[in-house]
């Protein structure tokens, strides 16, 4: 076992008086710095104020011990996770974040404060003051008859009994019992008390630079108990095997002895043993009997007291045996020890280490080394800012990548359409090109045919003519329909115009034109421009095959945001035996597929009025 | 009709395909007035050609391979200005037209073109008559602007130009609005003549206005 378990103590060291409501003279940061100078505590007292003064003109930077109080314990080193951490003067010890293991090593200054109690705390884990987990011990044995122990329990003592004062005739004494079961074969009851708990520790000085005395490795406490215990009234109840038998209490503690007056006094029937046999003293009490005292002031050496044969009680008809007892005590550790904390939190804090009395009272100044343990990087507010700015900016780019992509989708579907736009010009374009000199030859040759024929009945020659030009003219038509560059409404009302005038002339109809003077730049997509034409168109081949009209008026208006046409011929109006709607139903279907509205009607003075109303896309 | 004159009216022709080209040929050589001094397919052999034969008119597809037929007429007009330019087209694009007519173009004939109304266009634009159709017509007034209107601005060092007095306008308007010459001269109370002066007027305005301008109305717009 190389560490010594941090929290060995489970009874927390109850202070009758509080040690930090004591004056303290704190001695910052007391790591073991080899070169620092030390002075005798004898001249403390004279030089303190002026050290004082000197204190605060260094602040930090002057080391404890210059200030001339002796420091008793030192930080020696820091494992962190098993490995050792560089300890400088004048600065915190600083834990990274997510340590799993801190531990500090504690040593006593120098060898001449081997043997200094002492406790400590980290403030802001520990509630309360600890110590480093010593004990002393109350044993019970059973021997049979050829002298062998075969069987016993024990029961540890530590930390500081409740209302312990110092004074080991006033300090309240609390009841104990011991409850054993005789073996079989047992003949007789040990009992002893003994200041180690521990049958020795050893402790590794590890990294650091080891004390003048040690060597790393080497055994150097076997017995870090230090402390007083003081027995009282100890008595063994024994239990009969026959059942019915009454308990029969045996005293343990006689009021006859050697020296019964002195502390060196031994009582009846007890005997010391351990490497001190010095520690085991007895409490005189004038009227009872003395109280059985262990004071051990060595973290080297232990010593107790030790029921002598005389004493030894006899157990072979008993079944079970109760021991009971009173104590007052308070016990600690002195020497090098090794504390350790796991999984430190994040934060400020202070280790305190004071020297004590060999009674547990406070016999020093303090060694406080700060100590900071580092957030782990997910806590720091650098990494949250980070996160944060990363989380923007990720939803930013996120955010911005779908733009695009939807940009980008907007404009593939755009240059599609434009494709498909470009596509259709193209045929069209090529089929106006290609067919556009074959049909103007086969009409020029129709009509050179027919000048020489001089026949009488030119008709076939007339009818080929035609039907070439108005092929021209219906693929010049489509071209037109479809070429992005005559998108816009002047070009359109120019068409429409022109288109209405030629072929109603054709067929010896006037033709009057109601025109705006400058009609405003308004784009016209192709799927408007053609369905309004093709209706226009089908608007005038009625006139002209059904109305007998002598002539047509066309009047065009842009309004806002529509555009206006009136169809008005003076023909013989809608004939009464006409189904309703007739003729203008595919007319109608074509407006409406454009959203617009068309409404006919047949004015007083005769004829038949198209009515057209377009809505006009907004302009760009 | 007008009588023939003594001398047949010569025509060169610029056209692309040999068919119509040589269609269009003796379309004019059933006329004893007309005579056919030359065909050429293109317009870089027109523009080659054409200034040593000096035809009185010059019949002239605006579709063709390479220049176009509206930039031939502007180099050929500059170069011939006794030269009249009638431009043959099968698409009825007003834009286009317009170009042509402001490049120095005199008329145009929309393909296909009877025999009939081929010799007349000739006959017509070789005494002077320059034929406006009410879509040419309405093209012209926005290139004009309304009457009375100041002309726009002009680069400096050009020639004044002329804008379009009240009674060129109020022609051009009612020619625009779909009137026959015949109607419009009813109207106005002038004779026949006087509205075939008056357009002819417009037309050597818009010719003026169209090189002092040294703009290609059609610059960068594709021909149909």
């Amino acid at each position: 076992m190389q560490a010594v378990p941090p929290d060995a103590s489970d009874q927390p060291l109850g202070p009758p008086h509080d040690p930090r409501a004591l004056p303290r003279q704190e001695s910052q940061n007391a790591i073991r710095t080899p070169k620092t100078p030390r002075l005798r505590r004898s001249r403390c007292a004279i030089l303190l104020p002026l050290f004082s003064l000197l204190h605060h003109l260094h602040a930090a930077a002057a080391t404890p011990e210059a200030t001339g109080s002796p420091t008793r314990l030192v930080l020696a080193g820091v494992r962190i996770d098993g490995i050792a951490h560089p300890l400088r003067a004048s600065h915190p010890v600083r834990v990274p974040a997510l340590a799993k293991l801190t531990e500090f090593t504690i040593e006593p200054h120098s060898e001449s404060h081997l043997h200094t109690r002492w406790r400590y705390q980290l403030e802001g884990i520990d509630p309360d003051w600890r110590d480093a987990g010593a004990w002393m011990r109350i044993t019970a044995r059973f021997e049979d008859k050829n002298g062998y122990i075969i069987g016993g329990e024990e029961q540890t003592v530590s930390g500081q009994s409740p209302g312990w004062t110092g004074d080991l005739a006033h300090s309240p004494a609390v009841q104990k019992q011991l409850h054993l079961e005789v073996p079989e074969n047992a003949q007789r009851l040990i009992v002893w008390t003994c200041t180690s708990g521990l049958p020795g520790i050893e402790w590794r000085s590890g990294t650091q630079p080891p004390l003048p005395s040690q060597k790393p490795g080497r055994i150097l406490s076997p017995h870090p108990t230090v402390g007083i215990h003081a027995l009282h009234e100890l008595s063994a109840i024994l239990q009969d095997k026959r059942p019915g038998s009454p308990p029969r209490r045996h005293n343990l503690i006689p009021s006859e002895g050697h020296l019964l007056d002195q502390l060196e006094g031994t009582p009846k029937g007890w005997a010391r043993h351990g490497t001190s046999l010095g520690f085991a003293k007895i409490h005189p009490r004038s009227e009872a009997a003395p109280l059985l005292v262990l004071r051990d002031e060595s973290a080297t050496s232990f010593g107790g007291w030790v029921t002598a044969p005389a004493l030894r009680i006899p157990v072979e008809n008993s079944a079970a045996v109760t021991l009971e007892w009173k104590d007052a005590y308070s016990i600690g550790w002195a020497g090098p020890a090794r504390i350790a904390y796991s999984y430190l939190p994040a934060g400020h804090y202070r280790l305190r280490i004071q020297p004590l009395t060999t009674e547990g009272f406070p016999a020093g100044a303090e060694t406080l080394v700060p100590v900071q343990v580092f957030p782990p990087f997910h806590q720091t507010l650098g990494f949250q800012i980070l996160v944060l700015s990363l989380g923007t900016v990720g939803v930013f780019l996120i955010t911005r990548r779908v733009q695009r992509r939807k940009l980008h989708a907007e404009v593939e579907a755009m240059n599609r359409h434009k494709a498909l736009l470009d596509e259709r010009l193209r045929i069209a374009r090529d089929l106006h090109d290609s067919l556009g000199s074959d049909l103007t030859h086969l009409a020029l040759l129709s009509d050179l045919a027919q000048r020489q024929s001089r026949d009488a009945t030119p008709a076939p020659y007339e009818q080929i003519f035609e039907s070439a030009k108005s092929l021209t003219r219906r693929v010049d038509e489509i071209v037109w329909a479809l070429n992005p560059a005559q998108d816009s409404l002047p070009q359109f009302i120019d068409f429409i115009a022109n288109h209405s005038q030629k072929f109603l002339n054709s067929a010896q109809i006037r033709c009057r034109l109601h025109l705006p003077a400058d009609p405003p730049t308004l784009p016209l997509p192709s799927p408007i421009r053609h369905d309004l034409f093709l209706a226009l168109k089908e608007a005038l081949h009625n006139i002209v095959k059904h109305s007998g009209a002598s002539e047509v008026r066309l009047h065009l208006e842009v309004e806002s945001s529509s555009l206006r046409i009136l169809l008005e011929d003076n023909g013989q109006g809608i004939p009464p035996n006409a189904t309703a709607g007739n003729g203008t139903e595919s007319i109608r279907s074509r407006i409406q597929r454009i959203g617009g509205t068309l409404n006919v009607s047949q004015p007083p003075g005769g004829g038949i009025t198209l009515a057209f109303q377009i809505p006009l896309p907004p302009a760009k | 009709m007008t009588p023939p004159p003594p001398s047949p009216i010569s025509v060169a022709i610029v056209e692309d395909d040999p068919r119509v080209r040589r269609d269009l040929c003796e379309m004019l050589h059933t006329a004893d007035d007309v005579s056919c001094v030359g065909t050429f397919p293109s317009a870089e052999e027109a523009l080659e050609k054409i200034p040593n034969l000096r035809p009185k008119v010059v019949l002239m597809d605006i579709h063709l391979p390479g220049s176009t037929g509206i930039e031939c007429v502007r180099d050929l007009s500059q170069r011939l200005p006794d030269s009249l330019f009638v431009m043959l087209t099968s698409s009825d694009d007003s834009e286009a037209l317009f170009a042509s007519l402001s490049a120095g173009a005199s008329g145009y004939l929309l393909k296909p073109v009877r025999t009939t109304e081929l010799l007349a266009a000739v006959r017509d634009v070789s005494l002077g008559g320059s034929p406006m159709t009410s879509h040419i017509a309405r093209r012209v007034v926005r290139a004009f602007g309304p009457a009375n209107s100041p002309p726009p601005p002009q680069p400096a060092g050009a020639p004044p130009v002329e804008g379009l007095s009240e009674r060129e306008m109020e022609i051009l308007t009612h020619l625009s609005q779909g009137s026959l010459y015949k109607e419009i001269s009813d109207q106005l109370g002038v004779s026949y003549a006087t509205v075939r002066t008056h357009i002819e007027r417009i037309y050597r305005k818009l010719h003026v206005r169209s090189r002092s301008q040294a703009v290609a109305l059609l610059q960068g717009r594709p021909l149909r």
